[in-house]
């Protein structure tokens, strides 16, 4: 079984945010309106994080993006009541939004912030957006899982394109930042500046792999032992 | 004074009874209205993203805790075996019964998706400590009613056995064990006695069990402590007797509960032991906090004691601990007035303590810097008056239903 994995080198990311919006395209995360922006209630299934810090007094800006962390142990997963956010095959972790009963356990447990709740109907939902993305991908059980129109009152979050992915294996297309074609994620796809790497990180012949383990790798909050695929390659 | 209820002539009406029933059924009818409203359109609440919990998982762990009172007079009578408190332990296992019930209700008025609660049972996962409350909630709330059941039988036998407009249903809450013999009491008493004892141990572990509810959370600096479930024992144990207290010496009278003289003065002696324990517990997880310096506990508690909850501390040390532990631990202000306004300060120094403890680790990412803000909205408190109002509802019925505190006087004055 492969164990997906990112690599973020944030020497090459040019802070252009390209991967939030192609996320967004790809996965129907709803658009939020100026009211709900300030009220805490936009969804990021991959937000953008960045700081600006003064050193001698040049300010340096210190930004990346945060999918989810896709983590190997899962805080959000230990605490869910009903199985509704899972570790798949695969080592991705996925929500059920047909099971979830909206009690928002997995949203306070994850120290990444990387969990988001539908307030309202999205209007993928309510089937108005021309932009629509008919992808979708179930479960070994049937439930929807993928980019599919989230409902009301469930929790929804990043699946390394769990559709893509998955249809690339169904097709037998080589899957990875390494083949010329291989299917990645939509942020890894769009990346202009070639900053992400996706791949299996159990293959050591993969550069995710390789740059997982390279001097300049780390892990967002790494010592809550919650062992994030997403690497991040450090500046300087 | 021992009129029993049956014979009050018609026409005339308990004013007050009936002024307090409107309002709680107005407020609960709201409520409703706001969480329909809700269902339909999108969350009214001041919730967000990044504060996912708010004032209704604030009371839901607030009345869980409410719910120790009944159990630890139960334990007073038949583990202790102090007879004082015989009289109004009935009454305070149906106050632990109400809390109980509405905890469900503040549940199904903040899920996402309420209709799906079933899954809960369907899908349970052992692993998550909101199982283990569904568990232990379940099970504790099912030796409750045994236990409130075996405390009025008498009455309730004494009831379906006379004319009235309710005997069918007391004839059918007897469920056909009629035999009040003294050699049948006598083997329920041996039964209540043991229940007790396994009541308490379970009340030690539901209260436990909510505060693992936060404790587990590794992320959440400020939750993630081990002083979090014996905190929740002690803060239940104190806010259960508050209101008990609060209750009998407000409504005792009305509901002629037949209350033993200087109860009420021993429930006050009672809390000032046990309030110590309370700020015992607070001060020892502060020293740790503040010495330690660990940079999340202390940006959360600096954030209470001196930041923007500072308001909310100071009502729990003040108005929580030190007020009342003052009134009560001095046998001179040991009156029944005094024990009530002490115990309705610790209702709502407990209550602040709640709110800090639930809501102030969520308003500090771990990821990105600055604090979040939580400002609850109209909607979510008019939710949260709502259900208190279906507690006070319940409680009115109840006791209107079953005047086990007449009963309780007549058989036992008939007793000799």
């Amino acid at each position: 079984m492969p164990r997906w994995g990112m690599v973020i080198d944030l020497d090459r990311c040019t802070a252009c945010e390209a991967c939030i919006v192609a996320c967004r395209v790809e996965n129907n995360v709803p658009m939020s309106d100026p009211e709900e922006l300030p009220m805490g209630r936009a969804i990021f299934w991959n937000e953008f994080f960045a700081t600006v810090e003064q050193h001698d007094g040049i300010p340096h800006l210190h930004a990346y993006p945060r999918p989810c962390q896709q983590c190997d142990n899962p805080p959000c997963v230990a605490v869910c009541p009903v199985e509704a956010t899972y570790r798949d095959a695969d080592g991705r972790v996925l929500v059920r939004y047909d099971r979830c009963i909206g009690c928002r356990y997995c949203m306070v447990a994850c120290p990444y912030g990387a969990r988001y709740f539908n307030w309202f109907e999205s209007p993928f939902a309510r089937g108005e957006e021309a932009s629509w993305n008919p992808d979708a991908y179930f479960d070994e059980k049937g439930y929807a899982v993928g980019p599919q129109a989230r409902p009301k009152g469930v929790v929804e979050k990043c699946t390394f394109c769990v559709h893509r992915i998955e249809r690339a294996k169904a097709e037998g297309s080589p899957i990875g930042s390494d083949a010329p074609d291989g299917v990645v994620p939509a942020c890894v796809q769009t990346c202009p500046a070639f900053a992400m790497t996706f791949g299996d990180l159990d293959d050591p012949t993969t550069s995710v792999s390789r740059l997982a383990a390279s001097k300049r790798a780390f892990r967002l909050l790494e010592e809550l032992g919650t062992r994030p695929k997403v690497s991040y390659l450090s500046e300087g | 004074m021992s009129e029993p209820p049956q014979t009050r002539p018609r026409g005339k009406v308990d004013v007050l009874f009936a002024a307090v029933v409107v309002v709680a059924l107005a407020a609960f009818l709201v409520a409703a209205y706001v969480r329909a409203v809700e269902l339909a359109t999108g969350v009214d609440a001041g919730t967000t993203d990044q504060v996912p919990w708010g004032l209704l998982v604030v009371n839901y762990v607030a009345f869980i805790g409410l719910s120790a009172g009944g159990v630890i007079i139960a334990s007073l009578v038949h583990i202790l075996n102090i007879e004082r408190f015989r009289s109004i332990a009935t009454f305070a296992e149906l106050l632990a019964i109400i809390s109980i019930v509405l905890v469900p209700v503040f549940i199904a008025f903040d899920l996402g998706r309420p209709e799906r609660a079933v899954n809960l049972l369907l899908f349970g996962r052992i692993e998550s400590p909101l199982v283990w409350t569904v568990i232990v909630l379940t099970t504790y709330l099912a030796v409750c009613l045994v236990y409130l059941y075996y405390g009025v039988r008498r009455e309730v036998v004494a009831l379906g056995s006379r004319p009235g407009r309710l005997r069918w249903l007391y004839r059918l809450l007897v469920l056909g064990y009629w035999d009040v013999s003294p050699k049948a009491l006598a083997r329920d008493e041996r039964l209540v006695r043991r229940i007790a004892f396994f009541v308490l141990p379970l009340a030690i572990v539901l209260h436990s069990v909510t505060g693992l509810i936060f404790a587990v959370v590794k992320a959440r600096p400020g939750y993630n402590t081990a002083i979090m479930p014996p905190l929740f024992v002690i803060s239940a144990v104190v806010s259960g007797i508050a209101l008990v207290a609060f209750v009998i010496v407000v409504a005792g009278k009305r509901v002629r509960l037949p209350v033993a003289p200087g109860t009420v003065e021993e429930l006050g002696r009672i809390l000032a032991i046990l309030l110590p324990i309370l700020g015992y517990l607070l001060l020892m997880e502060w020293t740790v906090v503040f010495y330690g310096a660990e940079p999340g506990p202390l940006a959360v508690w600096s954030f209470i004691t001196t930041g923007g909850y500072a308001a909310f501390f100071w009502l729990l040390v003040l108005v929580g601990l030190v007020i009342p532990f003052v009134l009560l631990a001095n046998r001179r202000t040991r009156t029944r007035p005094i024990v009530a306004a002490a115990s309705a300060m610790i209702l709502v120094g407990i209550l602040a303590e709640r709110f800090l403890i639930v809501v102030t680790p969520l308003l500090f990412p771990s990821l990105a810097g600055g604090v979040e803000v939580y400002a609850p909205t109209l909607g979510e408190g008019l939710m949260v008056a709502g259900v208190y109002g279906l507690g006070i509802l319940l409680l009115a019925f109840a006791t209107k239903v079953f005047p086990v505190g007449t009963m309780y006087t007549e058989l036992h004055r008939a007793e000799g």
